[in-house]
Formats: structure tokens, sequence, C-alpha cells
């Protein structure tokens, strides 16, 4: 420890520079997280002072005496948790795409990064009438391929794919600047190596490229999975969970019983099986990353 | 259209080797073309929306291009609608909750980066770990703590929590005050400046391009906000635009309102697609610096 010499006028400047971040995660991070957790513990209409109620509302939520919560909300959670990586892989042949050396391929990548910089809300907004089931623009596409109209958003067998679609559209372009940086950040060499080692463009990208970009593809993963649990905005602004509660999100629901049903307590329990949810998938990845994913270089 | 895949040295000069590379270059630009049509239909819908007549609107075939250009949609919306204070709104938030959040993550990410002081490690994983707790955690515990504090049906609660810095704002920034040379430092130590004036005068205006692009993120992120909103305000002329453009969509849940909703849309979506084009030279580079090394 001789190596950390610090004097005590650069120590003290340090403390205060770090002052702002250390309040905000005493009061707005730490704090929270305590006293949700106690909040979960309690009955709170937030008029009335709470009253303690043990872990009741976790066995509401874990015993099958809350069937929204776990017939639909779970199920319709875990359809875009599972759906995620299908996107991943989108964003990988999209980042393949414009990592060609083409001469607009400059122009394609900032096209393509243009819907992820808008609001999910507004976003929502313009494909809710695009969906629209008589007048929208993407039943008039289909009808070229003679395929009649499509109840989009109208018909629980549509609006999950139709709200996954929505949201690959929006995200693609930020998954494919990660993968692109990946891509650019694997040495030139080691293509032309394999090239003369006479390796086609299809062994070089499983081979070459597919190993260095999994360092990338669980960074992706991972904050795609906690994203993906967390799904709110875009199904407010379309669907709010219908129909036949097909949509209905975690978040949605907590949303609900917090700010529309004033059972503060119960929602707060919510909020932590969502995240002992998220952690336990977090934890997986990270156990199964040293499988597949490759530190080498 | 015409243009050519160099895919890395080439040994191949035959004629039929360059006639199959500008074959390639064509399909590869035919679908990188329609992909981008894809990703700007949306757009294009948006736009033209706000200026079709509900006739323009309700019609199969739908049309692409209005027959007849209207303002019928942005006029009922500045007639019914505060939109310009919603516009003022979201100025307002957004504008201060980035300067809070770069100054202060700023502040925290120079000390971790070029300065000595026990606990560093510590604190700097502390910060880190609050990356892992997803948001819905955070949700109801910090909406009482701001009920609390009276700040219900203010804007406080959506630009405060910025000047207490946020953890990725840290963590980006760090990486980018790491890769400055010491000697910088060094020499104005000599020359007698103190840490304020070397994080100030010497070192923040060295990581520009990395200030423009978080700052553009934590606009984007204030602007584009629509649960904060919802949750902390409830009367309309509060609303920052993308909670009001939402309250348009699901409180006049009517066809009528086509077009006024697109052109709330368009309003809400232009400004920021503005400030990217004109820093998206910036972004690019500090996304592929910044990369996924650390």
């Amino acid at each position: 420890m001789f190596r950390l010499k610090y004097t005590q006028a650069e120590a003290a400047w340090a403390y205060v520079f770090i002052m702002p971040a250390l309040i905000g995660f005493l009061v707005l991070a730490t704090f929270p997280i305590l006293f949700g957790f106690w909040l979960s513990l309690t009955k709170w209409d937030a008029f009335t002072p709470p009253a303690f109620v043990g872990w009741a509302n976790y066995r509401r939520l874990f015993t099958l005496r809350e069937p929204l919560w776990y017939g639909t909300t779970i199920q319709n959670t875990l359809f875009f948790v599972l759906m995620m990586p299908v996107g991943v892989a989108l964003q990988l042949s999209l980042a393949l795409l414009v990592n060609m050396k083409l001469r607009l391929s400059r122009l394609f990548r900032s096209v393509f990064f243009l819907p992820t910089v808008t609001s999910a809300a507004v976003v929502a907004m313009v494909w809710f009438w695009m969906y629209d089931t008589n007048f929208g623009l993407i039943n008039w596409l289909l009808s070229w391929f003679k395929i009649p109209p499509v109840p989009w958003l109208e018909s629980a067998r549509y609006a999950k794919p139709a709200l996954w679609i929505m949201m690959n559209w929006q995200g693609a372009g930020y998954g494919m600047m990660i993968n692109l940086a990946a891509l650019q950040g694997i040495p030139i060499e080691l293509h032309e190596a394999a090239m003369m080692d006479g390796a086609g463009p299809l062994r070089r990208f499983f081979s070459v490229s597919l190993p260095l970009l999994t360092p990338a593809l669980f960074f992706q993963l991972v904050t795609g999975a906690i994203g993906a649990f967390q799904v709110f905005g875009q199904v407010w602004m379309t669907t709010r969970g219908g129909p036949a509660r097909s949509t209905a999100t975690v978040v949605l629901y907590i949303y609900n019983y917090a700010f529309a049903n004033g059972a503060w307590g119960f929602a707060s329990a919510g909020a932590y099986i969502l995240a002992l949810m998220i952690l336990m998938l977090t934890i997986v990845q990270f156990y199964f990353q040293r499988r597949w994913v490759f530190y080498g270089l | 259209m015409a243009s050519k895949v160099s895919s890395t040295p080439r040994t191949v000069h035959s004629p039929y080797m360059i006639a199959l590379n500008i074959l390639k270059g064509f399909i590869l630009n035919l679908i990188l073309l329609g992909l981008s049509v894809l990703a700007l239909v949306p757009f294009w819908w948006m736009t033209t929306g706000g200026f079709k007549t509900l006739g323009d609107l309700f019609a199969f075939p739908p049309h692409l291009w209005p027959t007849k250009w209207s303002l019928d949609g942005y006029q009922r919306l500045f007639r019914y609608f505060p939109f310009v204070r919603n516009f003022a709104n979201s100025v307002v938030i957004s504008g201060l909750s980035t300067f809070g959040n770069l100054l202060s993550s700023s502040l925290a990410a120079f000390a971790f980066a070029r300065m000595r002081f026990p606990g560093k490690n510590f604190f700097f994983m502390l910060f880190l770990s609050t990356l892992m707790v997803p948001g819905i955690v955070y949700l109801i515990p910090q909406f009482m703590i701001f009920r609390y504090l009276r700040w219900i049906n203010s804007p406080l609660p959506l630009i405060v929590p910025a000047f207490f810095s946020n953890a990725f704002s840290i963590f980006m920034l760090r990486q980018f005050f790491s890769t400055l040379p010491a000697e910088l430092e060094a020499a104005a130590k000599i020359d007698g400046a103190n840490w304020p004036r070397i994080y100030l005068e010497i070192s923040l205006p060295l990581i520009k391009p990395a200030l423009v692009t978080l700052g553009l993120f934590a606009f984007m992120g204030s602007w584009n906000d629509l649960l904060g909103p919802i949750i902390y305000l409830s009367k309309l002329e509060q609303l920052n635009l993308t909670a009001a453009a939402a309250y348009l969509r699901t409180s006049y849940h009517s066809g009528e309102n086509q077009n006024v909703e697109m052109a709330a849309a368009t309003i809400t979506v232009v400004p920021v697609l503005l400030v990217f084009i004109f820093a998206q030279r910036y972004i690019v580079s500090s996304l592929i610096f910044s990369g996924l090394k650390g």
C-alpha cells in the first residue's frame, strides 16, 4: 500500500468531488432499497400508517391466490425475455451488414440508429396507428401478398408479437452499434491469417468473429434481459395490458397495484420478486458464461 | 448505387471475381436500402400524418402522400392543449437534469480516475453495484420520499436526483478521464493549480466528446421519459412533451385525434432527432471508444 501516497489536500478534495454521488447513493439508492423492502412487508394505503403483515404479500404472490400475476403477467414478461435473444441475433446481423466496406455504410448506420433516440412512448403512438386493423399501413403492405387484415393490437394472439416487432424496430440500432464496436475491435490480422489458411467468409465469421464477439453478446443478453423484464411504456401506450391481459407485464401490474389501486405494500413485494427474478437470471447467465464467452484476447 | 466490396487483401483480380464483387455490392446495398426504408417508414407516417385530413387518415389503401396538406392537426393541438407550455417544461426539465448529471458525475468520475484517496475502489464498486439493481425497485420508495418532501406535482423529482449523479455516467466518464496523460496535471500542480482548477480548466475540456455523448443520452433519457412524469405530475400543463403526447393517446382514445396525435408526436421527436444529427459525429466515436473492453 506504499504506492498509494496521497496528500491530505488531495484526499479531502476527492471526498468533496464524490460527495454528491455519495449522498445520491445513500438517499436515492440505499435508503429506497431498504425502505422498499420494509414496505413490502406491510399493508399500506399511503394515508393511514402502514400495518406490518410479515411475509403475507409474498405468500399471496407466491401461492396461487393471485391468478392474474401467475396466469398471464409472468408468462407475458417471459415472452419478452425469451424472445430477446432473437432480437440480439437480428442486431448482430445488422452490424455485420453495416460493417461491410460500402460507400454509404456510415449513412446506413445513422439511419438505423435514428429510432433508438426517439421516445418509446411516441414510437408506440405512431405504431398504434400503423397497426390499425382497417386503415393501418402494415395491413395494407400485407394485403399486397393477399394476407387478410390482421387484428394486430386487438387480438390476444397477435398483440404480443406486434409489440415485440415494434420494440425491436426501435432497439435494433443500439444493439447494432454495440456489435459494430465489438466487430471493429477485432484485429484485422486474425482475418488475414484465416484467409491465408483458405477460410471463406462464413468460416471466418464462425471461427474468428463470433468467438471474439461473445463478450459483447453476453453484455447484450444480460442488459437485454434486465430491460425485457421491465417492459412498461410501450404496453401502457398501446394496449394497457389487453386484450384479455395478453400483454400485461409485471411492471404494468406493479404500477396498477401501486398508483391505481393504492396497494403500496403489495406492489412493493411484486417489485422485489421481479428484482429477484432478474437477479436469478443474471446469476444463471454469469454461471454459464464460461461455457461460451471467450475472453482470450 | 454502384459500389464495390473490398474484402480485405484481395488476392484474385480475374474479371470474373471483379464482376462477382460488383454484384455482391449491389445486392448488399439493395438489402441495406430496404432496411433503411423499414427504419424510416414510421417517421414518414408520423410526419405526414400530422398534415393529413381525417379523410386521408381513414382511407384504405392508405395515402402515403397526403392528398391535401392540412394544418388541422397542428391547429387543434395548439388550440386545445398547452403544448407550448409542455415544450418549455421539457426544455427546462431535460436541460437542468442533463446539466446536473454531467456536473455531479464528472466530478466523481474525475476523482476516481485522477485522484488518490482512501477507500477509492470501495466507493467505486459501491456506486457500480447500483447498476445491478433494476429500476422498478426504486420506483415506489422514491415516490414516497418525494411525497414526504411535498414535491409531487412539481418538476423537482425529475430534476434534483440528476444532481446526485448516475452510476452509468460515472463509469463512462471515468474511462475517458483515465486516458488523459498524467503530465498535464503534474505541470498544472507545479504552476500551483488546485484540484478544482485542474478538473475544470484542464481535464474537463479534454473529454468534450464524451461529455457531448453522455449529455445527449442523459438529455434523451429525460426528454423521452414517460413513467417519471406520469407518476409525479398530474396536471396536463405540468407534463413534459412525451407524457403530454401520451396523454393525448390515452385520454382521447378516438380516431378523430389521429392527426393531432401525429402532430404531437412530430413535435416531440424532431428536437431529439436534430440534436442527434448534430452530435452524431461525437457519439459514434465515443461509443466505439468506450466499447466493451472495460
